[in-house]
């Protein structure tokens, strides 16, 4: 009997062996970039650290300087940095969905050409950060720019008058993420049965009336994917603005400190955590970071809920 | 069965193959410094050799360095170009101290040494110097740039320093006097912006542009005027206006339209003849060489003509904290004296060499930036905070002259935060 059950033990352990090794080179890529760094995140985020030295147990010591103190410089800069990234996201993830959803339903059709504008739409989110913001930072800029130039705009600045500021890096957030976004829904289109479109065509539906009342609920699954993705994506910007303007024109100040209005949370967190030498903090940093985690976990959450309730209308 | 084997076996091999891909191939890396005194028996010594020269100036270093790997065969040193600020200053004291991460030399500003010490990132190089005669603290300009609390941390290599860059048939055609002593002053600056204005063509050539960054010319600005971040090293002493008279030569230049426009490419415009004046440094020697422009390197404007003052910072050789064996401080000692022996070399890329011997060669005073060396006077912004007093400087940028927030409400904001951020570590 004994020996039956070792035998049996022996089977189940042979069972998972193998799905056990397929999924252990990702395991391993996960822990060592992924859940380690993130555990060693939470941690710091509760100490006094300057990279250097050994981190110093503080307790909730960070998370209080940068939500309630505000004779703190990370006060100002972490609610400054939240405010102008809340905005970012606001503004940005509607054109994020509704100019790739526009451009999958278009592209969904047949007209000569179709392939050429596909890859039109899609190749700038091939492109990396550095080489989208080298190419925009050439054409606003307001000295020899060709965007100045074409519209007769003058010395324009788009880096530090608002609001261009915030439209130019709008255009080039929206620009750049289009295609990915694009391509999701128009594989999600590809997949709406054709069957159901053409008996509400034969019914008298329009082109509207189908896409609003048949195409869209068919797609409501990757439409939600990609709101969460965009949402995560936008809330995690840092390269545009940094590399567009450093944080851009100071739009007021307060207890001496100075509100830059692009500034965002992401590039506050990557300065005061990494800067290099004297004026790392990355205990203040972590703590940051993990707020923002937090927010946009809760978020994602709330975007997951409104997907499946959804799914059981 | 056989699919079995099969699966498992390539299960295996991936998992090896993205292990494998965290390991580095050495040599050329940060992370792998080498901590082998000779490599598998040949009698080589491996040196890891890192620096911040990231730029045209890390090109012409990693060219010295092959020289010098050419003609010693028993020492093979391995230059790594980083970032300072957020690799150099903060990788050195994480590897302090581990054989097998630190590495055997490094280049660092003499301003960053209170910092390196205090952080137990670096050692006292008189194991080094007090044998070799040639790396002897005399031998050096302004050697005590690199002392710190009685020791001797470096051997020095060269000045980085904020220069001007002047356009000699702009100003033959505008304004011929200005650099009749070869030294520019804020008024003679105003002056030439008002003869532009007068010729009508201020809206296409500007007086002044800067290529220095607001960080160095402002920091210049404060140091021509005798001010200084502190006055013991560690506590600020600089003060709102201070720091507004600094700032306000430019706010006033731009207002009389003598500024380079928002957003400009400052030595584009110097090099294209758009502006009569460009600050710069002694690393863009070059480009202004390579554009073809009939250029002088001067120093940069100065608010007293009687007192010549260049913003300016030391490039060291430093010694990692580390354990040396006897044969790899041989080496090191070899390639410090070998390099500052041939500091010609270096100074071909426009650096101003603090080695004495070369600088005072028939050779370095036919470069362009002798006149340059002789007549203005290092002022070393010594502040043990001063990447923290930059980034402020560089976060708000040329703010006040473009009028995004008055002059007085800028110099808060800087003091304000390099204050906040020195009192947070």
């Amino acid at each position: 009997m004994k020996e039956a059950t070792e035998k049996r033990h022996f089977h189940i352990n042979r069972k998972y062996l193998i799905p056990i090794l397929f999924l252990l080179p990702q395991l391993i890529v996960f822990s060592i970039f992924n859940l380690f760094p993130d555990i060693a995140g939470i941690y710091a985020a509760f100490t006094k650290w300057d990279l250097g030295s050994t981190p110093i147990w503080i307790g909730l010591n960070n998370l209080k300087t940068i939500l309630t103190d505000q004779s703190s410089l990370f006060y100002w800069d972490f609610r400054w940095g939240l405010e102008n990234t809340v905005v970012f996201v606001l503004i940005t993830v509607p054109f994020r969905i509704l100019i790739p959803l526009l451009l999958a339903v278009a592209l969904s059709q047949k007209f000569p050409g179709r392939g050429l504008f596909q890859v039109i739409f899609y190749v700038p989110s091939l492109l990396s950060l550095s080489v989208v913001m080298i190419s925009w930072n050439y054409m606003f800029n307001p000295n020899y720019g060709i965007i100045n130039t074409y519209f007769h705009l003058g010395t324009l600045s788009w880096t530090s008058q608002v609001p261009y500021n915030w439209i130019a890096l709008i255009i080039i957030t929206v620009w750049w993420g289009t295609g990915v976004n694009m391509i999701i829904l128009q594989s999600a289109l590809a997949g709406v049965p054709q069957e159901l479109l053409e008996a509400a065509k034969i019914d008298g539906a329009n082109a509207t009336q189908r896409f609003l009342h048949i195409s869209l609920p068919c797609i409501r699954f990757p439409l939600s994917y990609v709101i969460t993705v965009s949402i995560i994506a936008e809330f995690n910007v840092w390269g545009q603005p940094y590399m567009f303007n450093n944080g851009g024109p100071i739009i007021g100040m307060t207890n001496s400190y100075a509100h830059q209005s692009n500034l965002m949370l992401m590039q506050i967190i990557r300065d005061v955590g990494f800067k290099g030498s004297f004026g790392s903090n990355p205990g203040i940093a972590s703590a940051m970071s993990l707020i923002l985690g937090g927010l946009i976990v809760v978020i994602s959450i709330i975007q997951v809920r409104l997907m499946h309730e959804n799914a059981e209308d | 069965m056989k699919k079995r084997i099969l699966s498992v076996v390539l299960a295996t091999v991936l998992a090896v193959s993205i292990c494998a891909c965290g390991k580095t191939s050495g040599g050329g890396t940060a992370g792998s410094a080498s901590n082998s005194t000779s490599s598998s028996g040949t009698g080589v010594v491996n040196l890891t050799y890192w620096t911040l020269f990231t730029g045209d100036d890390g090109k012409n270093m990693d060219a010295i360095v092959k020289k010098f790997n050419d003609s010693h065969p028993d020492i093979k040193v391995t230059h790594v170009a980083m970032d300072a600020m957020t690799d150099l200053y903060v990788k050195l004291p994480m590897v302090a101290g581990n054989d097998s991460q630190a590495p055997d030399i490094a280049v660092v500003w003499s301003t960053f040494i209170p910092y390196l010490v205090e952080k137990k990132a670096i050692q006292p190089i008189e194991m080094i110097t007090d044998t070799e005669p040639k790396l002897a603290d005399e031998n050096f300009t302004s050697s005590d740039l690199v002392h710190y609390n009685g020791n001797r941390y470096g051997a020095m290599l060269d000045f980085p320093s904020v220069s001007m860059y002047a356009n000699k048939d702009l100003i033959a055609k505008y304004d011929p006097d200005i650099i009749s002593d070869n030294v520019i002053t804020w008024d003679e600056v105003f002056d030439l912006a008002s003869k532009l204005k007068a010729a009508g063509v201020d809206g296409d050539i500007k007086a002044l542009a800067s290529g220095a960054g607001a960080s160095n010319d402002i920091e210049q600005n404060f140091l021509a005027a005798g001010k200084n971040y502190t006055e013991d090293g560690k506590t600020l002493t600089l003060t709102e206006e201070d720091l507004s008279n600094a700032m306000g030569y430019f706010k006033k230049l731009n207002d009389e339209g003598g500024f380079m426009a928002e957003d400009a490419d400052a030595f584009g415009l110097f090099t294209q003849g758009k502006a009569v004046l460009c600050t710069g440094g002694t690393w863009n020697m070059n480009a202004a060489k390579d554009s073809g422009i009939n250029f002088v390197e001067l120093p940069p404007v100065q608010v007293d003509a009687s007192n010549v003052v260049t913003n300016a910072v030391a490039h060291t050789f430093v010694l990692p904290q580390r354990s040396y064996t006897d044969e790899k401080k041989k080496a090191v000692a070899t390639f410090i004296t070998w390099f500052e022996d041939n500091a010609i070399l270096w100074a071909q890329a426009g650096s101003v060499v603090a080695n004495k011997n070369v600088s005072s060669s028939d050779e370095f005073k036919k470069m362009p930036q002798y006149l340059f060396s002789t007549l203005a006077k290092q002022a070393v912004p010594n502040y043990l905070y001063l990447s923290i007093a930059e980034d402020a400087l560089t976060n708000y940028g040329w703010q006040p002259v473009y009028n995004h927030i008055s002059v007085d409400d800028y110099s808060k904001a800087v003091i304000a935060k390099i204050k906040s951020s020195v009192a947070a570590q």
